[in-house]
């Protein structure tokens, strides 16, 4: 990527995708501020100063989607403003693109601000709103238990920060702090990324370098490694709950780079990623243990987690059968067929991502922010290179580190 | 084969019927790296009542389900693994009308339409193997129990529904499904999995001839039973079981909702399918005065959601508004109170067509995405009505309709459930 600005032509869908993507540092304070004016900037703006204007109208355009994601990737808080609307070539009305960019602009760039501040009664709601979000993560014991699981297992990292914030920094955020958070954010040129069909790529491109100037692409995310010097941290908490939730967290021993995140795509996918995975052909199907289990890896901080519903007496044993799964692993117990089928389903998953436009554009944009490949012909090709050797010797490097057990009291 | 062009979405489906009765439909999409397909049977849960041979059949609560886990087990091969070989994934769901069994592939197209139709087709039982599952299914039951959404919902048709079989959970429960037996899935599976009463739909990138005579060939080689059934469905009074359900969970606020049995077809069934979403838009989406307003007044959180099913095949529609709340009593007294207000008011031609539009979007939208277009497609045609004709009948709708639909809001059939905090 050469300037701040990818704008691919395709015809391939129905819809037009268009992301402008902002940074701010990951921190505890930076990830309230962002889940907070992510929720003001969504609701409504100058030019549609209500929800109900402003949401109205996207549905007059053909229903197009506006949201605004965030979320923690390396040391950033990625802030991204997205929109997917039908292609004029579908629509029989000739203003219908340029009023859908002129919202989508109005979003960005046009809050609504009364006397040099925000709008202290859409941020009072939007305060409520966010504390009971965060409140509500209680209530999905799958990702109650993920979160306190991370807490444990990276603390002092971006990736121990809770989703959407914390209510002791909500507190102090007011709407004037909250403008000024919001300028910081503006003063940055953004990264914008999008797929267009061919017929409406003119008049895109026309009014997006109207708004925004193009500039040289230097932002890249920072990785880091989480340390793993200690002896592996058990967290059990106990809830009044039928199903006990295990997560497991792994470190990697190795920074990341382009060489070696191929091996750990791999061995994730061999390890726990589907039904074709140990995890899930012996703690499941073979041991009868479980209905969910997975792995995920998570590339920014280089680390493999696990995730199981348990009964709580199956604990130990499941514990025990995870990691013995990886230490065969690590003494090459993997059948050459199901390395090349790891590498069939990696391929597949690769491929499946040609057919999503918000998948394309954050592969695109992440890959690339990551300073790895970002050409999806390019990851199929080193996969396919890869031999079994080559991934053994990378399992020795990965470690536990922490296991956290949300235990059930009412397991039969 | 069948074609038809459809000039507004600017696709072309092709369908026939094998000689088994197997339905068929395929929908290229050119540029598109993955195929997908998924084989139905109309055998969901709600299924629980059929007549076969002049006598009557009880299936047991959560077999559908349970039937779904087993179809994956092979003596001589792995089906998962054979898709991956394949380049392909796979997997299955049941709801209440269906069971669908479903690959998604970036190659081998062919091939993994016939490892489908293969596997699905040849069911391989041991009581062994039904005795391993139950431990594995008592799990995902019991992850369902602690999801205080699922419970909310399922709460709520407890209290709407004396007998209908739409308030049966899915998966079952835990002492149902420790007595289903090889024998019982096995009777099920010859009935509900007879290519008749089945349909493929294959959507993606793959050659359309070629396709179509691998299919026909592959089900020209199978011979199935000469067997047929009737579904029945239970007698379920109009009035509702309970004015309100309460349940106790681990959860931080109430979880509330307020639902209406609906007993009445006063439009056809896909024009009041269609005009009933559309007037819960103009009544209840998060950009109406009614949402505002509670949530403004800081009563209900954002975690707020509106729905009406309905399903003539199987006698049940209900309208469902779900909410997250701290005082239940306010809000029990604020929607009674809105519920006995003139609701006529709140409907207007401007909303009408702004809904109607996004309606438009929408429609187009679902053909982005062979996924979507192949269980929107599945999902309207086993209600018997076609994916396809939804904006001329959504065009037939008036103002008048929907004003006529507000007498489905009628307290007499309203019942209440709350998920509470534990103390």
């Amino acid at each position: 990527m050469k300037t701040n600005y990818k704008i691919e032509q395709s015809n391939k869908f129905k819809t037009n995708f268009l992301q402008v993507r902002y940074l701010v540092e990951a921190t505890k304070e930076n990830i309230s501020y962002a889940s907070l004016l992510s929720m003001y900037l969504a609701y409504c703006n100058e030019d549609y100063p209500s929800y109900k204007l402003a949401y109205d109208k996207l549905d007059e355009l053909y229903g197009a989607k506006f949201d605004i994601s965030i979320a923690i990737k390396g040391n950033y808080i990625t802030f991204d403003f997205h929109i997917s609307f039908i292609s004029q070539r579908f629509i029989n009305d000739n203003n219908y693109l340029t009023e859908l960019l002129k919202i989508f602009m109005a979003f960005i760039l046009k809050p609504l601000i009364n006397n040099n501040r925000f709008d202290q009664d859409i941020v009072a709601l939007k305060k409520y709103e966010l504390a009971e979000r965060i409140k509500s993560f209680y209530d999905d014991k799958n990702v109650y238990a993920i979160e306190r699981f991370l807490e444990q297992f990276a603390a002092d990292y971006p990736l121990g920060l809770a989703s959407a914030g914390y209510q002791e920094c909500l507190d102090e955020i007011d709407e004037r702090k909250l403008f000024a958070f919001y300028n910081d954010l503006l003063n940055q040129k953004p990264i914008i990324c999008g797929m267009i069909n061919s017929n409406d790529y003119d008049l895109v491109m026309s009014l997006l370098n109207k708004q925004f100037d193009k500039t040289n692409f230097a932002s890249y995310f920072k990785m880091y490694n989480i340390t793993n010097n200690e002896s592996v941290k058990t967290v059990i908490e106990e809830q009044d709950i039928v199903q006990s939730k295990l997560v497991l967290g792994y470190t990697i021993d190795e920074e990341i780079t382009s060489a070696n995140y191929y091996h750990y795509l791999l061995i994730n996918a061999l390890f726990g990623m589907s039904s074709n995975s140990y995890l899930f052909k012996i703690v499941r199907e073979q041991e009868n243990l479980c209905y969910t289990i997975r792995s995920n890896y998570d590339q920014y901080s280089n680390t493999i987690i696990v995730f199981a519903g348990i009964e709580k007496e199956s604990y130990e044993k499941t514990v025990f059968l995870v990691n013995d799964i990886l230490e065969k692993m690590k003494h090459g117990n993997i059948e050459q067929e199901n390395f090349e089928d790891a590498k069939t389903v990696m391929i597949d998953v690769i491929n499946k991502l040609n057919n999503s436009q918000s998948g394309l554009v954050n592969y695109y944009l992440n890959r690339t922010m990551q300073k790895l490949n970002n050409d999806l012909s390019e990851d199929i090709k080193a996969i396919k290179q890869l031999e079994l050797t080559d991934i053994i010797v990378k399992i020795n490097n990965i470690k536990l580190k922490t296991v956290y057990l949300l235990s059930g009291d009412k397991n039969e | 084969m069948n074609k038809q062009y459809y000039e507004l979405i600017d696709e072309t489906l092709y369908s026939f019927n094998c000689e088994n009765g197997l339905q068929v439909y395929l929908l290229n999409k050119e540029g598109y790296s993955k195929t997908y397909g998924v084989f139905t049977t109309k055998f969901g849960s709600c299924n629980n009542i059929f007549m076969a041979n002049g006598k009557k059949h009880h299936v047991i609560d959560g077999a559908a389900h349970f039937l779904e886990h087993k179809m994956f087990e092979k003596t001589n091969y792995d089906v998962m693994d054979l898709f991956s070989k394949q380049q392909a994934s796979s997997n299955a769901f049941t709801s209440f009308d269906k069971t669908a069994y479903l690959f998604s592939a970036t190659a081998n197209v062919n091939q993994n339409v016939e490892t489908l139709l293969d596997f699905v087709q040849n069911l391989e039982l041991s009581d062994e193997s039904i005795a391993k599952e139950k431990p594995i299914i008592a799990s995902e039951i019991m992850m369902y129990e602690d999801d205080s959404d699922w419970q909310l919902f399922f709460q709520s048709l407890q209290g709407l529904y004396h007998n209908n079989s739409v308030k049966i959970d899915i998966a079952g429960d835990k002492k149902s499904i420790y007595t289903i037996t090889k024998e019982d899935l096995f009777l099920y599976y010859d009935y509900f999995y007879h290519p008749s009463n089945m349909m493929l739909f294959v959507c993606g990138n793959f050659d359309l001839a070629s396709l179509a005579n691998t299919i026909n060939d592959n089900q020209n080689k199978k011979t199935f039973k000469k067997l047929s059934h009737e579904n029945i469905n239970a007698d379920e009074p109009k009035e509702i079981v309970a004015r309100e359900v309460i349940k106790a969970m681990d959860v931080s606020n109430i979880k509330y909702s307020y639902s209406f049995k609906v007993n009445d077809y006063l439009l056809e069934p896909l024009k009041q399918d269609l005009a009933m979403s559309i007037l819960m838009d103009i009544l209840f989406a998060k950009t109406t005065s009614f949402y505002q307003d509670l949530f403004n007044q800081q009563k209900i959180t954002s975690q707020y959601s509106y729905t009406y099913a309905q399903d003539n095949n199987f006698n049940y529609a209900f309208i469902q508004l779900s909410f997250n709340c701290e005082d239940d009593q306010f809000l029990t007294n604020y929607l009674n109170d809105y519920f006995t207000t003139d609701l006529e008011q709140y409907i207007n031609e401007d909303d009408f067509k702004i809904i109607k539009a996004k309606y438009i979007g929408d429609f187009i939208r679902i053909f982005n995405n062979p996924e979507m277009i192949a269980n929107s497609f599945i999902s309207y045609s086993i209600a018997g009505y076609d994916l396809f004709t939804l904006l001329d009948v959504m065009n037939e709708i008036t103002i008048a309709d929907l004003k006529k639909l507000l007498q489905l809001f009628n307290q007499e059939y309203c019942s209440i459930t709350k998920i509470v905090p534990k103390k």
